[in-house]
Parts: structure tokens; sequence; C-alpha cells
């Protein structure tokens, strides 16, 4: 239960402040919540740099097709990845809603390109589970754990694979999906 | 878990860094001038910082050698000690063991070495050479508390101070000696001795420090300081004054003025000392008791005494030491500064130049909304200046990162030395320009690519002292390490005056490994051979062979000058050295680029790696085995679409200015064709690998002044991708070539025996080639070689013609052998034609009026053009112009006297070339030359079945035609063995190697004879490259005129013999002109 314990320690550190909702047992994770095709992810908010309007990105040529470009956060050139090409979904045409979310992973800044962020969610840790059938739409590697806040399912996504992980078998995977 | 001395570890490091090239540098200063005082005392004083400072950061061991050095170095200060071999090479050994302890520290390992061996042969050399030596005083005493007051200055006044001094003592006010001793590890002494100083001078007149203020240093202050003070404040002030953290003692000496005989006399008296343990209380006690008592009452001990000299001074005497001390003052102080610092610096400021631009746009909104003009005018005067600042801002702390090169070159003395003598060779090394100012980053790492370098020049450049003596060069060779600035670059060179690169070593070496098939071999130029050397792992193996080991770690020269943009080159002599050239960018931080757009995508281009941006034209690109390439004065350049390679498609709209820039790398170049040329700017450049990963084709990004990202193509990366895909395709081609070849002698076999139309000697001619493509001779392919490689040096001289109209609109190349072919159903010509392609792409050579005519040749047109009127004017007596001629196209005898005339100074420069390309005479005679109707010409070159080589050039440009070289077949054959220097006859058939042969010379005398035309006709006549049928004339002839789809009535026939050595050959050189450039030619030679 490897996630898990990861989420702990984060979540150890993390500040809890103010006394919300549900303050029962267990830490509360917080989560930046974003929806893709009628699926809500969370991104864990203490590996969230910061969140963007859509900047002027600059078209990175001869790299995997889910990188959407380089964007300049106050003179860092930081790569963008396009969230719905990289988990296989149809593109979207951006619109007000759109946002890059800029994330920290393993010393690297990374904008995620997402359709919206819809809100900063707290959920309790036990009330996350882990990966365990294959969730719909996104293949495993991507994702830590599963959330459940009331009726909701939150998929909390994992950082680490998200620039990284090998890109052709991801696409066969998606293909593959895509087609069932 | 990485070894570490703490926090202090970096300072240490750096610090020891300093002491170590200061002990090496004045270690081998020594070696030479022992006797040097200076040089000791830098020695010593190097050992010192070195020992504290060790100590310091916990290293005892190095601390303890350090120490028995110094107390070596100390005895030989003192002169009880003489320096000997021993003692220069103990010291030398002792730096390697400090060097191999901060290696190891560095590099995060705790250090292994023993030192206790080396503490302990110092000791012995110590006590041997002191025993033997004059009754040593105090020379290695161990630094113990009674020892500190020797260590304290001597006090002694300059006549100014004197004045001074009684001037204070006269005015009643106290003087003392304040005698300060600093914790003795202390870091940071001179701040403590400054702090003091600046404290006592709140309570009086500070009349001198010793040591100087101006030159207190860790160094001088060593652990205890002196202050010479006039003061009117009671004595415990002054104890407070100079009590600051980690002053462990504090000496007060009461100076008073006496008179004795005459003479002013300083009195000493002690009035009391302190120390942070037990003399505190003491001082107390003394303090209040001086106070009770009158100054120079008191009983205290008389320290010492000093003759005032009469105050009367030299007043000129003292000015020179007051601008000596203030000259002191202001020596430079340095403050180390990491380059990551820096380079955030840079980075917020160029932020800063961004946010500045961000102004210009809101000034240009404040105008469009006729705001306050006064508004508008301080806002725009402010702006302005606050772009100059973040100007000057960034070019100042661009300027900070650069250092001299000098730091690097020291360290290369003691290697010379240590490698000269393993190797048993004299070196001196000699350095130039160190001075010259590099960017950090490049001083950084250019220490390992000269050691290499340096390694190699010693070890296999520079000849053995007998082989040097042997070939009268000096007994002591000489290592240069050069550095100077040359435009944008830092050039960085170590040359040698040794033996040389062994070029047949390389490339025997080059073939060993496989690097390069002979084939490609043969067609290399030196430059390009020598660049083996920096193939990994090239060389090294071989060294018992005495082949040239040059290559040692080369390629770690390669790489590491590739990583900071910079190129490196060879030029080498044989017997009289080698030069490697090293050329770097001034600055790596700002580098100008050139920007160009694709679509609406910018993209910068490093202006290092451009030669020169053109426009060309649609027509001006030819396909080449599927590659698309265009004809840049004579050279052949591969084409590379910029939007290709960026992903994008689209069609070039303007097909007439499609701009391309060349850009080349190491000695390759390609064309890169761009969308459009936006212009040049400054970037700095941004990595991709610090979020992402370094992506193909690019070397980082840039942000522009808006604020937007535009990235930096890596044009190395995009060559190796054009050359590779190159080398892929070509093979293929070759393949496809070979087995198109083998189906057509296939075919013709067949057709022979089907038909049985061949006659036997067609036959077989076919049978020989048959066996000629399957192998060809060895000695011939060599001879091939170096007589391509005399080509290719000669193209190289005659690429800048200032002929060339412009330079792209001669891209006119290549006249496809394939057609030919299709049209010709003889099988003796496909089978040739198809070979003909085999040879390597020639390119056209330009005429020769480009290369330098020296004596020789000049003396070689002489005797031509006299040969020429003769023969000129022979022809003209036959009288022999076609009346058709006159008629039809309006050309007189006095036109074609001229044409002829052109046509033979043309053929007289092609033989010069000829003859300069292969190194001897060849002289080709002009026997006859007439102009002819077209149908005349098979009946008049001779016999109508005989098979001919026809070797012929397309015109373009103002005049349209063909340019054909003809020859019977065995007439070539003897050619070929005159040019190879063959024994006669050994040529059967004409092969690949005829075939590339006869190509040259076409290319070489069509040329000149064109040439010739162009110069004296100013019309712009370009031949393409030479294209090669075997066939008999007529259809020779009929091809050409076909393939051309011109229209020639008549052609300019010159018949030639080539005369080389004892034999002659008979030659046909045609030029066809279509009829209406026939026209434009004669009337141009009109109004000439």
């Amino acid at each position: 239960m490897e996630p898990n314990e990861n989420l702990l320690e984060q979540t150890l550190n993390a500040s809890l402040t103010g006394g919300e909702e549900d303050l029962l047992d267990g830490q509360i994770v917080q989560l930046v919540s974003f929806q893709l095709e009628d699926v809500e992810y969370g991104i864990e908010i203490l590996s969230v740099h910061e969140i963007l309007r859509i900047p002027a990105i600059t078209r990175l040529p001869n790299t995997p097709h889910f990188i959407k470009g380089v964007l300049n956060l106050r003179g860092n050139v930081i790569p963008v990845v396009d969230v719905r090409e990289r988990f296989g979904f149809p593109k979207a045409v951006l619109t007000d809603q759109s946002r890059v979310i800029v994330i920290e992973s393993e010393d690297k800044l990374i904008g995620l390109l997402v359709d919206n962020v819809s809100q900063v969610l707290r959920i309790r840790e036990n009330n996350i589970d882990p990966p365990s059938v294959l969730i719909e739409g996104v293949s495993e590697e991507y994702i830590k754990g599963v959330g459940r806040l009331k009726e909701r399912l939150i998929i909390i996504l994992n950082m680490q694979n998200i620039l990284f992980a090998d890109a052709e078998t991801k696409d066969r995977k998606d293909k593959a999906y895509i087609k069932a | 878990m990485a070894f570490s001395l703490g926090e202090y570890q970096d300072i240490f490091l750096e610090e020891a860094d300093d002491q170590i090239q200061e002990l090496n540098k004045n270690l081998l200063q020594m070696e030479q001038n022992p006797e040097d005082e200076a040089i000791i005392n830098n020695i010593f004083r190097a050992a010192h910082s070195l020992k504290s400072s060790a100590a310091f950061v916990g290293l005892n061991d190095l601390s303890d050698l350090a120490h028995k050095m110094e107390n070596l170095l100390q005895g030989v200060r003192d002169k009880t000690i003489k320096i000997n071999q021993q003692i220069i090479d103990v010291l030398f050994r002792s730096f390697d063991f400090i060097n191999a302890v901060i290696e190891s520290v560095s590099q995060g390992e705790a250090p292994q070495e023993d030192l206790s061996g080396i503490i302990r042969e110092i000791q012995e050399i110590h006590d041997k050479v002191k025993s033997g030596a004059a009754p040593a005083k105090e020379v290695s005493k161990p630094e113990t508390k009674s020892d500190e007051m020797k260590k304290t200055p001597k006090t002694s006044f300059t006549p100014q101070e004197k004045k001074l001094l009684k001037k204070g003592l006269d005015d009643k006010l106290d003087c003392y000696e304040v005698t300060v001793f600093i914790e003795k590890d202390a870091q940071m002494k001179w701040v403590k001795a400054q702090l003091v100083i600046n404290n006592v001078r709140n309570i009086g007149q500070v009349i001198k420090t010793i040591p100087d203020e101006g030159d207190i240093t860790d160094e001088t202050v060593k652990d205890a300081f002196k202050i010479i003070l006039l003061t009117n404040e009671p004595l415990d002030s002054v104890f407070k004054a100079c009590d600051v953290d980690l002053i462990v003692r504090i000496d007060v000496v009461k100076i008073s003025l006496t008179q004795k005989d005459d003479k002013y006399v300083l009195t000493y008296k002690n009035q009391g000392s302190t120390s942070e343990a037990e003399s505190k209380s003491q001082e107390e006690e003394t303090a209040p008791e001086d106070e009770a008592l009158p100054s120079g009452v008191v009983s205290v001990s008389e320290k010492a005494q000093e003759i005032l000299a009469p105050v009367i001074s030299d007043d000129v005497h003292d000015d020179r030491k007051d601008s000596d001390r203030k000259r002191k003052g202001t020596v430079l102080r340095t403050v180390k500064v990491s380059v990551d610092k820096l380079d955030e610096l840079l980075n917020n400021v160029g932020e800063l130049v961004i946010a500045n631009s961000g102004f210009y746009r809101l000034y240009d909104d404040l105008k469009k909304q006729n705001a306050d003009k006064t508004v508008i005018n301080e806002f725009k005067n402010r702006m302005e200046q606050m772009s100059r600042i973040a100007k000057d801002l960034q070019g100042g702390i661009m300027k900070t990162r650069m250092v001299p090169i000098g730091q690097v070159f020291e360290r290369f003395n003691r290697l010379v030395r240590d490698l000269a003598r393993e190797c048993g060779k004299s070196v001196q090394l000699v350095t130039n320009g160190e001075d010259t100012e590099l960017d950090k980053k490049v001083v950084d790492v250019i220490g390992e690519p000269l050691i290499h370098m340096i390694r190699n020049s010693i070890d296999h450049g520079i000849e053995s002292i007998e082989e040097r003596l042997a070939l009268r060069k000096p007994e002591s060779a000489t290592v240069t390490l050069n550095a100077y600035q040359g435009g944008n670059q830092i050039y960085v060179e170590v040359i040698d005056d040794g033996k040389g690169l062994n070029i047949e070593g390389i490339k025997r070496k080059a073939l060993e490994r496989n690097l390069v098939t002979p084939e490609i071999l043969s067609g290399m130029d030196n430059e390009d051979i020598y660049e083996f050397i920096f193939h990994p792992g090239f060389s090294t193996a071989e060294k018992i062979t005495d082949v040239s080991g040059r290559g040692v770690g080369m390629n770690v020269v390669k790489e590491v000058v590739n990583e900071m943009n910079g190129s490196i080159s060879i030029e080498t002599e044989p017997g009289m050295g080698t030069r490697f050239i090293m050329a770097f960018p001034l600055t790596l931080a700002i580098i100008p680029a050139i920007m160009v757009s694709v679509l609406k995508e910018v993209y910068a281009i490093p202006l290092s790696d451009v030669i020169e941006t053109i426009k060309i034209a649609q027509e001006d690109i030819t396909t080449i085995e599927g590659h698309e390439v265009i004809n840049l004065r004579g050279e052949i350049l591969s084409l590379l679409r910029l939007n290709q390679f960026v992903g994008l498609e689209y069609e070039i709209a303007d097909l007439e200015n499609i701009p391309v820039v060349v850009v080349g790398y190491n000695n390759r170049k390609i064309g890169l064709i761009v969308g459009d040329l936006v212009g040049k700017m400054e970037i700095v450049i941004k990595s991709l690998e610090q979020n992402y990963v370094n992506v193909d084709g690019l070397a980082g990004a840039s942000i522009l002044g808006d604020g937007s990202i535009c990235l930096i193509l890596d044009i190395s990366s995009m060559i190796n991708k054009v050359i590779s895909e190159q080398d892929k395709i070509g093979r293929e081609e070759r393949s496809q070539i070979l087995k198109k070849k083998e189906a057509s002698v296939a075919l013709v076999e067949q057709k022979e025996l089907s038909a049985g139309a061949a006659t036997d000697d067609l036959r077989m001619t076919l049978n020989k080639e048959l066996i000629s493509s399957a192998g060809v001779d060895a000695v011939q392919a060599e001879r091939a070689a170096s007589i391509q490689a005399d080509l290719k040096e000669l193209k190289k001289a005659e690429a800048p013609s200032p002929k060339v109209s412009s330079p792209v609109q001669q891209a006119k190349v290549v006249a496809p052998a394939e057609k030919t072919v299709s049209k010709n159903e003889t099988p003796s010509i496909s089978a040739n034609t198809s070979r003909s392609l085999f040879s390597e792409q020639t390119t056209p050579v330009r005429e020769s009026s480009a290369v330098a005519a020296d004596e020789n040749v000049k003396e070689a047109l002489n005797e031509f053009r006299d040969e020429l009127h003769k023969n000129v004017s022979s022809v003209l007596s036959t009288g022999d112009v076609d009346e058709h001629i006159k008629k039809v196209i309006g050309i007189d005898s006095e036109d074609m006297k001229k044409v002829q005339l052109l046509a033979n100074v043309g053929i007289m420069q092609g033989a010069d070339s000829l003859s300069r390309m292969i190194g001897k005479r060849v002289d080709i005679a002009i026997p006859e030359v007439r102009m002819l109707p077209i149908e005349k010409i098979p009946a008049s070159l001779g016999k109508v079945d005989d098979v001919y080589a026809g070797i012929y050039m397309s015109l373009s440009g103002d005049v349209h035609g063909t340019i054909l070289l003809s020859m019977p077949n065995d007439s070539v054959c003897s050619l070929i063995d005159d040019l190879y220097g063959f024994d006669t006859g050994k040529t059967k058939e004409i092969n690949d190697d005829a075939v590339s042969a006869l190509k040259e010379i076409t290319n070489i005398v069509g040329s000149s004879v064109v040439n010739a035309f162009s110069e004296k006709t100013g019309l712009v006549i370009m031949p393409s490259v030479p294209a090669m049928v075997n066939d008999y004339i007529q259809s020779i002839l009929d091809s050409i005129l076909v393939l051309h789809n011109m229209k020639n009535d008549y052609a300019l026939i010159m018949d030639t013999v080539f005369y080389y050595e004892d034999d002659r050959i008979m030659a046909n050189l045609l030029i066809l002109p279509d009829s209406e450039s026939l026209k434009t030619l004669v009337s141009n030679l009109r109004n000439e």
C-alpha cells in the first residue's frame, strides 16, 4: 500500500487549518479537482505550484503528441502536458474555463492543461482507496488512489509518470481502451 | 553518504584551490631560481594558509603536512637550510599529496591518503640538513604561547610618523603601542583587525598599524597586530576598544619621548596585558594602577628604545611612501560568487528587461489616449532610463562571468615539467594571452581538454631529443598555449613543434577500425581525416607501433568543446608541428542569433552556426538520390526544410525568393529552407532540460521581449540527422543501382545471344567491362584516390570565383544520366551509363582565374599564346568558313576569328588547370578550330562506326547549349593510363575511374573555355555537372540534342591533342550553342 503511506506522510506535513465539515478521524487530504469527460480527477494540493489561465504556449516540435508546448512562467520555461491527450481522450478546444495547473514533480515544474478547475476538495485520508480495478478512462500508472466524497468519486492522480512514462505503450493502451 | 567537512567545506575548497595554485606556481619557479626569497616566501605563505584552513575543517593530517612544509621553508627562509634538489622534490611530492587530499574531499570522499610517510620524510630531511648546517636558531620551534611575542611584528616608524608622534606627545597626548592577539583559529582575522582599528580610532588618533592598514589580510595579520595610538582617553578605554570577540590578549606599551644626548628617544613601557582567561583580571588591576601613577614614572619594564631620528625629514621621501600606501590600499578585493548565483541574477535581470518592455506598450497606450503630454514625456524618460539601467546591469553581470584563462594555463607548468621528464624529453611551456577572458563555465572545463592535448603533444607529437637533434631542431621542444579573442570568439590554441600528425597512420587506423571504407577515405580531404582522431577509442591502442598514438582522449576534448558551443580544428605540418585550435563563443550566457519564422512560429539559429543567408528560386532546387540540393558556388548543398523538421506542412507560396539559411557545423554544411528571415537578436539560452528533457533538434529556448518563448535550433543535431539519412538513402540507392547494373548486363547478354546483333568487338568490350566492374585494381584505386584528393583541393581553391554572378542563380545541377539510358538502345551504353552513376557526384569546377597564377603558369601561358596565334592564323588562312554561317546567322570571318581565339584561350587555361591538378605538365594543343553545321560533325570527327566517349555539360544562363568532349574509346584508355601513370595499354576499357577522370577533365577544360567566353562577352554562362555517354558519335550528338531539346545549327569544333609526356591523344572539344545563343555570343563579342 505504498501510495497510501505516501499520502499519509504528505498530509502529515500539511497544515490543517480551519474547523471545516467532518473533522473526524484520519488526516485531511486537499485536492485540486478538475473534470474530464464526466469524471472528476484530483491532484494533491501540495504538489500544485499554481493555476494559470491559458498563457501563450509555444509548440515544441519533435516531442510526444501530448506535450502541448512550453510556457514562460516568470522566466522559467516549463512544458505543458495536455491531460486529455495524455489520457487518450479526444482533443477539446480551449475555453474560458481551460486552465494550466502548474505542478512540481521531482524538482521539475510541469504544466497540466485541463478543461477546467472545479474546486479544492478536502477528503479524509481513510476515504481514499488504492487503485484496484481498471478505472474508467485512465490507465492505472497515473492513479494514486480513488477518493470518496459523499456520492462523488475522485480519481487522485499520480504525477510522477505524467511526463515520462513510456508514451508508446500508453498510446496502445489508450487505443485499446477507445475501441472497447 | 558523501564525506563532508561541514558547512565550511566549500570555503575551504575554494581557498585550498587558490593555495594549491600558488604553491604549484611558486614551486616551479623555485626550481628555476632557488635563491629567490620572494618565491620562498610565497610558498611559505601558501603552506601556512593551507595549514590553518585545513586545521579549521578538521583535516589534521593535511594541516600537519603543511606545517612540516612550513617548518622546512622557514629554515630556508632563515638561511639555515640550503635549498637542494631533494628539498624541491619532497616539496613537490608533498604538494601532490595535498592535491590528492583536496581532490578526494572535493569529490565527497574521505581522504585515504596516508600522509605520515611524507611527513616523516620532510622531518628527516629537515633534521638532516639542519644538523649539517649552522647552529639553528628557532627555526622549527613549535608554536607556543611564548613564541607569540616573536611573531608579533616589529615596530618601526617612518619620518612622517615620527613627526606625528612627536607632535602628539608634545600636545600632552598619551601614546600607546597596542598589540592585539587574535584567537589562533579565528577565521577572517583581518576583519577583527579592522574592527579593532576602527574602534581605536574612535578614542584617538591612529598613527600607524602594523601591518599597514591597507595591507591587512589574513596573511599579514597572522595572530597579532599592532596599533600605534595617540589618545587622551584613559588606558582602560583603550583596552575596551580593543576587546572584541575572539581577541585573546591585548598588550599595551606606553611610548614616551625622552631626551638623551641631544636625541629624542622613544621609551617603551609596558602598560599591561590581557588574555581571555587569566590576564583579564590582572589587567584590571594594572589599569587603575596606571591611572594613579603618572605615566613615565611607573616602574615598568623598559622594553625597547629607539632613537627618534631628527624630526626634520625628507618630504619627498614621505610622499612616495604615502603614495605607496595608497596604492596598496586600492588592491582589488575579490569576492567569490558561485556561477549559479550569477545565473540567477542574470535571469532576474532578463525578467527585468522583459517586464520593462511592458512599459513600452503602456506608453503607446497612453499616447493613444491623449493623456497629459508632460506626463507622457516624463513617463518615457523614466522608462528609457530604466531600460538603460537594466541593460547595464545585464552587461555587468555578464562581465562578472568572464575570468582570465591565465589561472588555467598556470596549472600546466607542472604537467609539462613532469611529462617531459617522464618521456625523457626536454619541453618548454610558453603561454600567451593569459589575460584573455573567457566565460567562467568554459574556464572551468577547459582544463581537461588542454591536459589531453598537451599530453598528446608531449607524448606523441614531440620527438625524442636525439630525433630532434638529428632533424636540426632545437633540443628543447616548445609547447605553446595561446589564448586570444577574434571577433565574437575566443580562441585557445595548443601548439607544439613536434613531428605533426601522421596522416597515413590515421588513415590506416581508421580503416582498421572500420570507421570508413577505402572508397570514402580516398575521397576525403586531410581535414576530414584528422577528424578521426576525435573518434572515441581512436588510437592509444597501437602505441607500440609508433604510429602516432595521438588521439588519446581526443574524444573527451571534442565532447567538452562541443558542450561549450565551441569548435576545434587541427592544423598540422609534417615535421613542423601541430596546432589544435579551439574556438569558444565569447559568452555562453547571451548569444547572438538569427531569428527565422515558419508560419507563425519563430525559431532562433545561433549566429555561430550560420554561414550566410541566401534566397533561392524553386527551380534552383534539384533532387539527387531523393534529396533536395542546390549548387552554391560550385558546392552541392543538401537542403533541409525547417517546416518539415518542426512538423509543419505548408506550400511555399513565393517560389522565387525562398529564404535559405546556410548553416555549418564542423566541416559540414546544409541549407535550411525557412519561411522567413525575421532578424538578428541577442538571446539568453534557457535549457529545456531544467523542467523537461532535451529535445532532439533544439538547443534550448529563449524568452523574447514580449514574454513569449522562442525555441533555439540545434544545428549540429539537425545536420547529423540529415547526414545520417543521406547515408542511409545513399546505401539503398547504391545497392539498387548495383542491381540495375547486373540486370542490364544480363539483358545485354541475352540480346547478344538472341539477336546476335552486336559485333564481336562490342562483345569483347562488354566482357571486359564486366570483369573490371567486378574488381578494381587496388593500385588503380589508390591512384584515383590521390587524384581525387588533388581535385578536391583544386576545387576548394577555385570555389570563390569572382565571375559568379549570383550565387544561387548558378544552381543548375546534374544532367541526369539515366535519361540518356532510356533513349539509347545500344546495350553497351546502358552498361556504361549506369556505371557512371557510381562515380561520386562531382561538382563543376569553375574557371581558373581565381587561382593564383604562379610564375610557371605564366610562362606556360605565354608559350601557349604564341602557339595559339600561329594556329589561329593558319586556320583563318584556309578560309574555311561556311557560307551559310555568314548568310543565315550573320557571322563573318572576323567574328569567327574572335570566337576561335576565345576558344583557344579557354583551352589553354584548361590545360593549365589540368596540369596543376595532376601535378605534371599536360599540354593541350589546338591544331584546328572550326565551325561546322551539325550534320557534318560525325563525318568530320572521324570514323562513324567507332564508339566514342562523349562527356558533356549543359550550358545555361545567357547562353544555352552543350559543351562536349569526345574521344574514341581507345584514346580514353591511353589517356587514363597516362593520367594514372599506368603502363601504356593497361587500361583496356572505360571503368569507373576512367569515367570520373574524364568527367573531371571535361569539367576543367570545358569550364575554362566557357569562362573565357563568359569573361570576354560579359554573358553569364553556367555549365552543369558533366555526364557521360558512350556511343557512336552520331548517337552521342543526337542524345545531346534531343535531351536538351535544342536547335543547334552549328558547332564550334576544336580538335585537340593531349600531350602527355611521350603520348599524344586525340580528342575533340565541341561547343554546341543553340542558334540564338550563338548570335548573342557573337553580338556581345562585337560590342566588347
